[in-house]
């Protein structure tokens, strides 16, 4: 994981508002994509994982 | 039973751990938090996909609820920042008294109110540690002057922010709130004026200004309890501060001291310029709240309703109608056009260099992306607690460890949550539920119990160590960080302790 020292600021600001997008968006979907298919809803919230583990990695 | 309350415990500690002991930041800690959270519930309390779906939804509505506010107050403060309002107001309040304790109360007191009522994101400090250090104050009393000063003003500052996250996270309209957290938090008002008079001048200073200290208090405290009640919490705290500013300015000339300070003042005709984009934001505020305007913008408002839903292991949250974005007439969308309006003002002044907007709009996006993280991940975070059973596994244990005392603990919780994560806003998010379940398992008021879970937290989000680093860089390392932190907590804690006393004799009395 790097740190945030190693992230220029700018990219890093960048990454934090595309770690925030995955948090919330995939959100507004989900109970949706909960009464198509299973799968669908599973592939949104690893979405949200993956925003998180952006946010711990660039904040 | 004890095993799963402490694994429902274990999430928050680990934000504890983190940001205590490994210093990362909110942004990084919270999600964090949220993972372990979506294991434990998942694992542990039976939580289904069903129940992270459904959770992630009201996170994202909660969330923007409270982000559009920080969005916009962020934007609002770089707005007058950038056209030097808030340098005008800061060189011109020294010119008006040379009085040591007055000048404490005045900037250190007043005007650090005003500017967490405006801005916050430890910005009182940063602006008025510099100007006392300017007037000849220790270094170390230049920090914790506004540092305690402020600290009763941030439920309401930052336009409201926590006070509108105590109401996300609770669910219960702001109406049945905002009074006994604006008394409690008056309270918490005259304390810390008292201690900014003792840190500035001693406890005889105390005896000395006792008349100003009372009357300002009085002012401050009854101004954001008008507001608040009145529906208008956004600007109740930035309302309280000019107040406090405009008797604290009559006053000066009691207590004017023999002494100038150096400089010539600015203009009469350069403050109003300055204030100008914070009256626009009074004019809309009440334009929107007072007259029919509120139900014509109060139609464009996205609502969706929640069903009930159940763990595997039994855990049932009854089906609602979903939080109510109005966003129209949301606090954050007047804040956006009173910074519009604002900068239009401040740009036909003359008050910008070229580029202004995009320093503007570049450091507003800057400045937010990790708190928007942070607030994000933690309402996921709640959310997920609340509907696994987690938060209301944590309240049975607190109702049954705490039992009659738990008043007194109430704004202790408060202040640990904004101790660790910085923020009386993210500490709201966290615990408020936790305190209402409490609360309602005890029998007793709810509204004082969250008066007294965010009066602490406004409190104790002024000791944290983010805030510390900031006030002490503020001061340009004149003094260390662990002299300011030990001092503070002791100050802090007063307060806080105060804030628990207080709280448990209004419920001894039965109020509400």
């Amino acid at each position: 994981m790097s740190t945030p020292r190693r992230v220029p600021p700018a990219r890093r600001g960048a990454l934090q508002w595309l770690a925030f997008a995955l948090i919330l968006l995939p959100g507004a979907l989900l109970p949706a994509a909960l009464g198509a298919a299973a799968g669908a809803a599973l592939a949104l919230l690893s979405l949200i994982v993956a925003g998180m583990l952006l946010a711990i990695a660039v904040s | 039973m004890l095993l799963d309350w402490t694994l429902a415990l274990a999430p928050l500690v680990l934000i504890v751990v983190l940001m205590v002991a490994i210093r990362w930041g909110a942004a990084r800690a919270g999600p964090a938090g949220w993972l372990a959270v979506v294991a434990v519930a998942v694992l542990r309390f039976g939580a289904g996909l069903d129940i992270l779906a459904w959770s992630q939804l009201r996170a994202l509505l909660l969330s923007i609820d409270v982000l559009l506010i920080v969005w916009g107050a962020f934007l609002l403060y770089r707005v007058a920042d950038e056209a030097g309002a808030i340098r005008t107001l800061g060189q011109a309040l020294p010119h008006l008294t040379s009085d040591r304790g007055m000048q404490a109360l005045l900037i250190g007191w007043a005007f650090a109110s005003f500017l967490q009522g405006v801005g916050g994101f430890g910005v009182p400090v940063v602006v008025t540690a510099p100007i006392l250090v300017g007037l000849g104050f220790p270094p170390l009393a230049a920090v914790l002057a506004p540092a305690v000063g402020h600290s009763w003003s941030v439920t309401y500052g930052s336009l409201a922010s926590s006070f509108q996250a105590l109401i996300a996270a609770t669910g219960l309209p702001g109406e049945a709130m905002a009074a006994d957290a604006a008394l409690l938090l008056a309270l918490a008002g005259l304390g810390a004026g008292l201690l900014v008079a003792q840190i500035a001048c001693g406890w005889r200073g105390v005896l000395r200004l006792a008349p100003a200290l009372l009357v300002m208090a009085a002012v401050m405290g009854a101004t954001q309890y008008a507001l608040a009640t009145r529906g208008v919490w956004t600007i109740a705290g930035f309302g309280a501060g000019m107040a406090g500013l405009a008797v604290g300015l009559a006053l000066a000339r009691v207590y004017r001291g023999t002494d100038g300070a150096p400089g010539a003042p600015p203009k009469p005709a350069q403050v109003a310029t300055a204030l100008s984009g914070y009256a626009v934001l009074v004019a809309l505020t009440l334009l929107v709240a007072l007259t029919p305007l509120r139900g014509l913008l109060d139609r464009a408002a996205v609502q969706v309703p929640f069903p009930a839903l159940a763990t595997a292991s039994g855990f049932v949250t009854p089906a609602d109608d979903g939080p109510r974005l109005a966003l129209m007439r949301h606090a954050g969308t007047i804040l956006g056009a009173a910074s519009l309006a604002a900068y239009l003002i401040y740009r036909r002044a003359g008050c910008y260099r070229p580029g202004a907007a995009r320093r503007i709009l570049a450091a507003t996006a800057r400045g937010v992306a990790p708190s928007s993280l942070a607030i994000a991940s933690m309402v996921s975070m709640s959310v997920v607690m609340s509907y696994a059973g987690m938060t209301d596994l944590l309240a049975q244990g607190l109702a049954r460890g705490a039992g009659g005392l738990f008043p007194f603990v109430a704004p202790w919780i408060g202040a640990l949550g904004a101790f660790i994560t910085g923020s009386n806003t993210n500490s709201n998010l966290l615990f408020a539920l936790l305190q209402r379940r409490t609360a309602e398992l005890l029998g007793v008021s709810v509204t004082w119990i969250l008066a007294a879970q965010t009066a602490g937290g406004a409190v104790g989000s002024v000791v944290s160590p983010t805030k510390v680093v900031v006030g002490v860089g503020s001061a340009d390392h004149a003094v260390e960080e662990h002299t300011v932190m030990r001092h503070l907590l002791v100050y802090t804690g007063a307060l806080i302790a105060a804030l628990g006393l207080a709280a448990a004799a209004a419920l001894a009395v039965g109020a509400r």
